[in-house]
């Protein structure tokens, strides 16, 4: 007497929550979904935008500081920031201003010591000043702000060659932030294709590919990316030093994300339409391009995006080691590399500025990567 | 673990297997005896969306020794109507009305005079909900592997709830385990006190859970449709075991289910619930020969029956069960049902009322325009 | 279980094998090896020295013959302990490691500990309270510390210990121990001295472990044994801690064989910037002078331990999960 009654209504069982919620979203492409998703995670939006201010900034490097990246005011030093002021000593409002500096020998210790004037010069905004070249393109002079010699604008003091901080920090972030995106690009490529191939073609290659992956990560990154940088040929120019690094950067990197679309190729695999595809004598590259590659792409970005960190880390470690970006590159890891002595950033502690940079740019990217691998998994949420 | 946390006054006391007997004497005075009460019960879920009204004004009783059966569509409010029961529903739902009152006779005192307790008033997570749950009433789960931890061995998932709400040693929980694990039938239970969940069958491993449920002698068994999950054969047996475990321990039994065939197995009596509500509740005899509801009716003709012509086309339910989120207004089944009244099931919310002597149904068919009940459907459909 | 653990060494050898390879290549890989280096900084202190000099050099060394012949004579003599020369030194590399090694282990492993210490129940707490301040609040102080790089934290430390607090936060001995053979008081003085740069490498761990652990007791909790556990009347704190953290704690575990090797690498950026007398400056030191065996050594020890730490972690996990102690 167990007769099974006929399934009656379908239920509400396999659809994603939000989709059960909000009907409307069912017509929307899986893009869309996802960037529909992702927006409405407040935090990664934001950073998202901090990122992409950070990367517009370094693109307009040349005209958001107010000296070229060479200019070194062999007057001032290693002095500190002068700040900008917008009260003067007899409290009134003004024009944004900053102080003068003197200086002046100190007949014990023998260094120079400097002080600030009573001399103000006003900020002026769109001032002439150095000659840079703006997005490779444009040959100009005008700076977002700057101050009429011999007023020195030094927002965040100068370095022990007396360059200003402020525009070393501009310039670094070019270099700082574009290592990461081409060792990414680097290693999403290898990555990719050693894992795609290693899942889709499996046996032999698939062993030593993997037997391969593993040797590699066996090994501990920072170290292992000391001894590849210092193993640079010396006589390489900067330019050459940059991408040696992105390589070295990347070795390790292709590894993990190898592994991993190699199991999402693994899982898809055994669907019922790659099988179809497959019946239907679709070339082997043509089911790679049409469906496994879109349904592993979501997973190749959040975990690319979760990398950058990583890289733009391993680049400051060895830049600040002195086995990274040579002078007269500039990045951020360079710049503190000034400050390891301590000495000297006792001193001059203004030099651990460019701290934050790096650590903004890494948070930031953490918050992206999370919020995109949250909008790329649609069983998430309540 | 000895529950050495509950006050004296609030330990459960142990029921000698021997009284729990249903056939001893006093099993004839209390088999219509009230065991749980559930009355107009409300459980809510607030989601960021919208407040799903899980479950809307349920009320039923289980009496000491009898099974009711509740039976249901999945999301129809059954497994929540239970969870309310063992205050298990986590947020964001919560009981939003209604009473759960359980007679008990387990309140400390020698005697074991009868007492009622709320259990929506208790404090879900303090002591005196805890020694229910598990202790007084029992939960039987619908998947075994998944509702069994995989990292500790079956016998010491049991004995961790023998020590919990007995008074007893590891040595006398573990022969408390292995005995009861011999009551359900399982072959060398020695051997199944020792092994993990995943080496065992799925029958064997639903009889474990069976056993766990039942190990402090519950008065009350709360099974989730326990054999959904498991082949034909095994789930004979197990409805089997459950019988014959009602007899030998004199415990109610509330059964939930989807499945029919079930119900007319097991159940004395039956509570149909759709959306939230009950809408029949009467018992197995009764529910088969005479069912009133529209959507009883429809469950029951849905099935396919031997003998039929094959030609016949399956009968089922048209339409899809509504969005819990956007409840239709009037009677909830009204855009599915075949005796549907314009005008009137869409507007008007039929309340619950009692048609024939142990006979409840909800449904406009059985009131007439001054809202008294009929056995007999007074309205036609205009359909 | 038996046969899970053969397999499992098994693999381990093969890789151990395959790591000594890429690694004697990678210590071949500067252009130029000790020799030329050596000739090199003769030369910039104004001392004459040419190509017989390098040769002179090479012969000694043994650096002149054909690779293969070369790596097979290292890995004999690595397997047996010995490690070849430091050039820059003139010592065995055996001699200037042995302390600095112990030294930097240790210090792993005590960051490991407070790491572990502190992320568990904090990770546990935040999944319990999700969602109210507690956890935000978490989850904030753990989004920063992934985002800070440690030997950054080391300088900003560096900077504030100095000038704030007025002490120099330098090495891992007071003076009178520094030399001083090993007691019970210079392990004491280690302590004292390693609480502080183990908490400075413990913080990117212990950010990563605490939001893995909030995530992984949050999937647990869904499971449906927790709430068998519950529906045995079970206190709260009973099934958080006994049903559902021993198993969201398993994912870990296994990551535990990683993690070693991982937090000793780590410990390279703080020992330079604080100038510990551990592994990682004599290694930059090493890197840059080409002084292939002291940097090549430490490199392939490190990695090692990595694979012996996955074996032991697979192991560890066999134990521990009896799902497979009884496949």
């Amino acid at each position: 007497m167990t007769l099974q009654e006929a399934q009656t209504a379908p239920t509400a069982t396999e659809v994603p929550a939000d989709i059960l919620v909000r009907p409307e979203l069912a017509t929307l492409t899986v893009r869309q979904l996802m960037w529909e998703r992702f927006t409405r995670n407040r935090l990664s939006v934001v950073a998202g935008v901090v990122i992409v201010l950070l990367y517009s900034s370094s693109a307009l490097a040349g005209f958001l500081s107010p000296y070229a990246l060479e200019h070194t005011h062999s007057t001032h030093p290693g002095v500190g920031p002068n700040g900008l002021h917008i009260i003067d000593s007899s409290g009134n409002l003004r024009w944004p201003f900053v102080y003068g500096y003197e200086a002046r020998l100190d007949l014990q210790t023998y260094a120079m010591v400097y002080r600030q004037t009573d001399e103000t010069y006003p900020v002026r905004f769109f001032a002439a000043g150095d000659e840079y070249t703006l997005l490779f393109v444009v040959d100009t002079n005008v700076h977002l702000f700057g101050v009429d010699e011999p007023g020195k604008l030094f927002l965040l003091g100068t370095d022990p060659l007396g360059r200003d901080f402020f525009t070393r920090i501009l310039y670094g972030s070019q270099v700082s932030l574009t290592v990461g995106l081409v060792g990414i690009f680097l290693t999403v490529v290898i990555g990719s294709l050693v894992g795609v191939s290693a899942g889709l073609f499996g046996g032999v290659w698939d062993n030593v590919s993997m037997r391969i992956v593993e040797v590699l990560m066996s090994f501990p990154r920072i170290p292992l990316w000391m001894a590849l940088a210092a193993a640079l040929p010396a006589n390489l120019n900067p330019i050459q030093v940059y991408f040696g690094i992105t390589i070295v950067l990347s070795v390790i990197g292709w590894g993990s994300l190898s592994r991993q679309v190699r199991a999402k190729v693994l899982a898809l695999r055994d669907l019922d339409y790659v099988m179809a595809a497959r019946l239907t004598n679709c070339s082997t590259s043509r089911i790679i391009i049409q469906h496994l590659f879109p349904n592993t792409l979501s997973h190749v970005i959040v975990v690319a995006t979760l990398a950058i960190p990583g890289m733009i880390l391993g680049e400051t470690a060895l830049s600040f080691l002195g086995l990274g970006i040579r002078a007269p590159m500039t990045s951020w890891g360079l710049l503190l590399s000034d400050a390891q002595q301590l000495n000297v950033l006792l001193g001059k502690p203004w030099l651990l500025w460019a701290i934050v940079p790096v650590m903004v740019t890494a948070i930031c990217f953490n918050l992206v990567g999370d919020g995109l691998r949250d909008a790329a998994d649609p069983f998430a949420g309540e | 673990m000895p529950p050495t946390h509950l006050p004296a006054s609030e330990r459960p006391t142990l029921m000698p297997l021997i009284a729990t007997n249903g056939t001893g004497p006093d099993a004839a005075e209390h088999s219509d005896d009230l065991l749980l009460e559930v009355k107009d019960l409300k459980t809510y879920f607030h989601l960021s969306r919208g407040v799903v009204k899980a479950v809307d004004g349920v009320s039923f009783e289980v009496r000491r020794g009898r099974t009711l059966g509740v039976l249901g569509e999945s999301g129809c409010g059954k497994s929540v109507s239970a969870y309310s029961i063992m205050r298990l529903v986590r947020p964001p739902g919560r009981i939003e009305g209604g009473q759960v009152l359980l007679h008990t006779r387990r309140n400390g005192s020698a005697k074991g005079e009868l007492a009622v307790v709320d259990l929506t008033a208790l404090d879900a997570h303090g002591k005196r909900m805890r020694a229910v749950r598990g202790g007084e009433i029992g939960m039987v789960f619908q998947e075994p592997m998944t509702f069994l931890n995989p990292v500790y061995t079956v016998g010491s998932q049991i004995t961790e709830a023998i020590i919990l709400h007995q008074h007893v040693t590891n040595d006398r929980a573990r022969e408390i385990a292995i005995e009861m694990l011999r009551r359900v039938r399982l072959p060398d239970p020695q051997r199944v006190f020792e092994r993990y969940p995943h080496q065992l069958s799925g029958g064997q491993r639903q009889r474990a859970l069976i056993a766990m449920a039942l190990c402090c002698h519950p008065s009350l068994l709360i099974a989730d449709e326990p054999t959904t999950a498991l082949d034909v054969t095994t789930q004979a047996q197990i409805l089997a075991l459950m019988r014959d475990l009602q007899r030998e321990f004199g415990m109610a039994i509330l059964y939930i289910t989807h499945n029919l065939g079930v119900v007319a197995h097991m159940a004395d009596e039956v509570v149909v619930m759709y959306l939230g509500q009950v809408v029949e509740r009467t018992d197995v005899g009764t529910l088969f020969r005479d069912p009133k509801h529209p959507y009883t009716q429809a469950l029951l003709s849905s099935i396919p029956k031997l003998g039929a012509r094959s030609r016949a086309r399956l009968q089922s339910i048209p339409g899809v069960v509504p969005d819990p989120l956007n409840v239709p207004a009037g009677c909830r089944f009204h855009n599915r049902c075949a005796s549907f009244m314009p005008g009137l099931c869409d507007a008007q919310e039929p309340a619950i009322r009692q048609v024939e002597s142990g006979h409840l149904v909800r449904c406009l068919l059985y009131e007439d325009e001054d809202g008294r009940a009929h056995p007999e459907p007074v309205r036609r459909s205009t359909s | 279980m038996l046969s899970y653990i053969g397999q499992r060494a098994l693999a381990a050898i093969a890789t151990v094998l395959i790591v000594m390879v890429v690694g004697f290549l990678i210590m071949e890989l500067p252009a130029g090896d000790y020799a030329s280096y050596y000739v090199l900084q003769l030369q910039a202190q104004g001392t004459s020295a040419g190509a017989e000099t390098a040769q002179a050099i090479r012969q000694m060394y043994g650096l002149d013959a054909p690779m293969y012949q070369r790596f097979v004579g290292w890995a004999v003599r690595f397997v047996q302990g010995d490690f070849g020369m430091a050039f820059a030194y003139g010592k065995p590399v055996r001699e200037l490691i042995g302390e600095r090694l112990v030294l930097t282990v240790a210090l792993a492993l005590f960051s490991l500990l407070i790491s572990w210490v502190i992320a568990i129940p904090v990770g546990v707490y935040a999944a319990t309270h999700q969602y109210k301040p507690g956890d935000h609040l978490f989850t904030l102080i753990a989004f920063l510390g992934v985002g800070i790089p440690d030997f950054m934290l080391a300088l900003v430390f560096l900077v504030v210990g100095t000038s704030v607090l007025g002490f120099v936060p330098i090495g891992l001995f007071s003076p009178a121990f520094e030399q001083a053979p090993w007691s019970l008081a210079r392990v004491v003085d280690l302590v004292q001295h390693m609480w502080m740069p183990a908490a400075i490498i413990a913080v990117t761990g212990t950010a990563g472990i605490m939001r893995v652990m909030r995530g992984n007791l949050l999937d647990v909790l869904q499971l449906d044994y927790i709430q068998t556990a519950r529906a045995k009347g079970l206190p709260e704190g009973v099934v958080v801690w006994k049903h559902a953290v021993r198993n969201a704690v398993h994912p870990l575990v296994m990551s535990l064989g990683l993690e070693l090797p991982q937090i000793i690498s780590g410990t390279a950026l703080v020992g330079i910037v604080l100038n510990l007398p551990i592994m990682g400056p004599m290694y930059l030191q090493a890197v840059r002078q080409k002084d292939i065996y002291l940097g090549g050594t430490f490199l392939i020890l490190v990695t090692l331990m990595l694979v012996i730490g996955n074996l032991l972690a697979d192991i560890l996990l066999a134990i521990v999960d009896p799902r497979i102690r009884y496949r």
